[in-house]
């Protein structure tokens, strides 16, 4: 994993309101190279994602203030974010969710328990190679 | 014959004339004698004999009389009896029909309502009068549970001679509501063996599905809940086993990796339960994407080879190059994992466990194969029911659920696949998973999402 510490310089907003999952991502990511901004509601990912412009999002769907569909619907609204790519990582498992979440514009829904960090980090350099 | 044609049919008590006809006539012809022969000590004699054969007639008259009487006597009182049984035993009979705490309909052989009990009118709303002697169609309505379609086909095999029970029927009250019921059939046979209708009863089950609603409700939220804890604690103790934080020693290594085992089984035992909490509150959607199988297999592959590694397993697969197919990949992925989970967990360890997939003319197939301890015949009838675990198992193995045979088969059932097993106790099992070629079945969750 250290191999790939130094191949990146994305930046991404971390969604996700479970402190413990929270350090644990922001520690993995920014092993992996990543700039990582943490936002533990749905107003301040909003706020965050605005401020930073960042490569990437990732997105919890159950969250306080605002809910995961609610903020990507607003960013998918703002032109100014439209294009910044969103990855739902979420805890909610149901083919519902994952449909609704892609049916506004999310490009991956991953299910938090069951991915390990190592195939997080190949799922995000795929959605970054494609854009 | 009823009591009162038998009344009716009461013999009479005879007048005894033959007797006294014989009597006079003797009298007549003993008197025409003697006054013939003129002696008057005969003609007494005569007319003595002939008072003798009347007195004789009418005594046997008397008697004939009070024979018969009391015989007529002892009918009716036999008649008077029955027919106060018969009242007796059909008044005790509706009051046990009206006692029974299930309703009960009976129809004749061509579908009427003959029979609508008490509890099946508190339970409906129905009221006997308005129903009995109309056809069933037209009188009651039973219906799917989940889908409200109608659902008769229990009474019409039963009428047809058939024992039958239903699942899922609910029945709709004379407010329109629908009360689920617990439902049983069976024929009605007389003494000659020939069917005179059928006999329906019901149960209000309402209160056991609001209880089976509540603990699936608490199965789903309390599995959301534990994947929180999970996930985190599986996330650092991955960072930990890549050296993120420092080199671990070899006791450090072996302790976290047990550590992250348990995590991955319980994060399984977790998906689990909420797939069957989903299967069981009809929750479970499968909604295909275009994914490659060979992809999804490959990485449930690498990350449960940890597990065979700890005992010393072979776990071989060869990835093969296919198209791709459209499968529900969280679905999918539990297939494989609990086809896997068990072949580890069942296979002694040196033991091997190969996984191949290939693309058959009627789908892709994965096949999944332990040297394992193999599957007793007693328990193979049992295999794919819920908790059930087999007594090899058991002893082999303490943990396991009773739940991923189980959830395998129905999810296969409602994506339109199929599942099958070869086994040779003591030797091994191989488990066959197939989907269509044409992608796994959509499917709508009926009682919407969580």
């Amino acid at each position: 994993m250290d191999d790939t510490a130094t191949t990146t310089t994305a930046t991404i907003v971390l969604a996700d309101d479970e402190q413990f999952i929270a350090i644990a991502y922001k520690d993995g990511l920014e092993r992996a190279g990543y700039t990582v901004i943490v936002a533990q509601d749905g107003d301040e990912t909003l706020k965050r994602v605005s401020e930073a412009l960042p490569d990437l999002v990732l997105l919890d769907l159950i969250m306080p203030k605002m809910n995961g569909f609610e903020v990507l619907k607003s960013l998918k609204a703002d032109e100014a974010l439209a294009a910044i790519p969103v990855m739902v990582l979420s805890n909610l498992g149901q083919p519902t969710d994952e449909a609704e979440a892609r049916s506004y514009g999310a490009v991956d829904f991953i299910v938090k328990s069951d991915i390990s960090l190592k195939d997080l980090l190949i799922r995000i350099e795929q959605v970054l190679a494609a854009v | 014959m009823t009591a009162a044609s038998r009344q009716s049919a009461k013999p009479q008590v005879p007048t005894g004339w033959l007797g006294w006809v014989l009597g006079l006539v003797a009298a007549g012809v003993l008197a025409l004698v003697l006054t013939e022969h003129g002696s008057r000590s005969h003609l007494i004699i005569g007319l003595s004999v002939a008072g003798g054969i009347l007195l004789l007639a009418y005594f046997l008259e008397t008697q004939l009389r009070h024979r018969v009487l009391r015989q007529v006597t002892a009918a009716d009182r036999a008649l008077a009896r029955e027919r106060d049984e018969a009242v007796a035993q059909k008044s005790k009979d509706d009051a046990i029909l009206s006692s029974i705490a299930d309703g009960v309909l009976g129809l004749d052989e061509s579908g009427r309502v003959m029979l609508f009990n008490r509890a099946a009118t508190d339970l409906s709303g129905l009221k006997a009068g308005d129903i009995l002697g109309r056809h069933y169609s037209e009188a009651i309505r039973f219906v799917h549970e989940k889908s409200g379609r109608p659902h008769t086909g229990f009474i019409e095999h039963t009428l047809a001679g058939e024992q039958d029970e239903a699942a899922n029927v609910a029945l709709i009250a004379a407010d329109g509501k629908e009360v689920p019921v617990a439902v049983s059939a069976a024929p009605i046979i007389g003494r000659s063996g020939k069917q005179h209708g059928a006999i329906i009863t019901f149960r209000n089950v309402t209160h056991e599905r609001q209880l089976e609603q509540a603990k699936d409700e608490f199965v789903s939220l309390a599995s959301h809940q534990l994947r929180a804890p999970l996930t985190a604690m599986r996330l650092f103790v991955e960072m930990l086993l890549d050296n993120q934080v420092g080199k671990l020693n070899a006791k450090q290594r072996d302790y976290l990796t047990k550590v992250e085992l348990s995590t991955w089984r319980m994060i399984d035992l977790v998906n689990d339960f909420l797939n069957t909490s989903r299967i069981e509150l009809d929750r479970l959607k499968v909604d295909p994407q275009e994914i490659h199988l060979e992809e999804l297999v490959a990485s449930i592959v690498e990350t449960i080879r940890p597990l065979a590694e700890q005992k010393n397993l072979a776990l071989v697969f060869d990835k093969p190059k296919l198209p791709s197919v459209y499968a529900e990949p969280n679905l999918y992925s539990q297939i494989v994992n609990n086809l896997l989970t068990n072949a580890i967990r069942y296979t002694p360890a040196g033991g091997t466990v190969v996984v191949t997939l290939a693309r058959h003319k009627d789908g892709y197939q994965l096949d999944v194969a332990d040297s394992g301890i193999g599957i007793p015949k007693s328990a193979q009838a049992e295999l794919f029911k819920r908790f059930y675990r087999a007594d090899n198992a058991k002893r082999l193995e303490s943990e396991g659920s009773g739940l991923g045979l189980y959830l395998i088969k129905r999810i296969l059932d409602l994506s339109g696949g199929r599942v099958w097993y070869e086994t040779a106790e003591g030797h091994g099992t191989t488990f066959h998973v197939i989907i269509p070629l044409s992608g796994m079945v959509a499917k709508t969750a009926v009682n919407g999402a969580e």
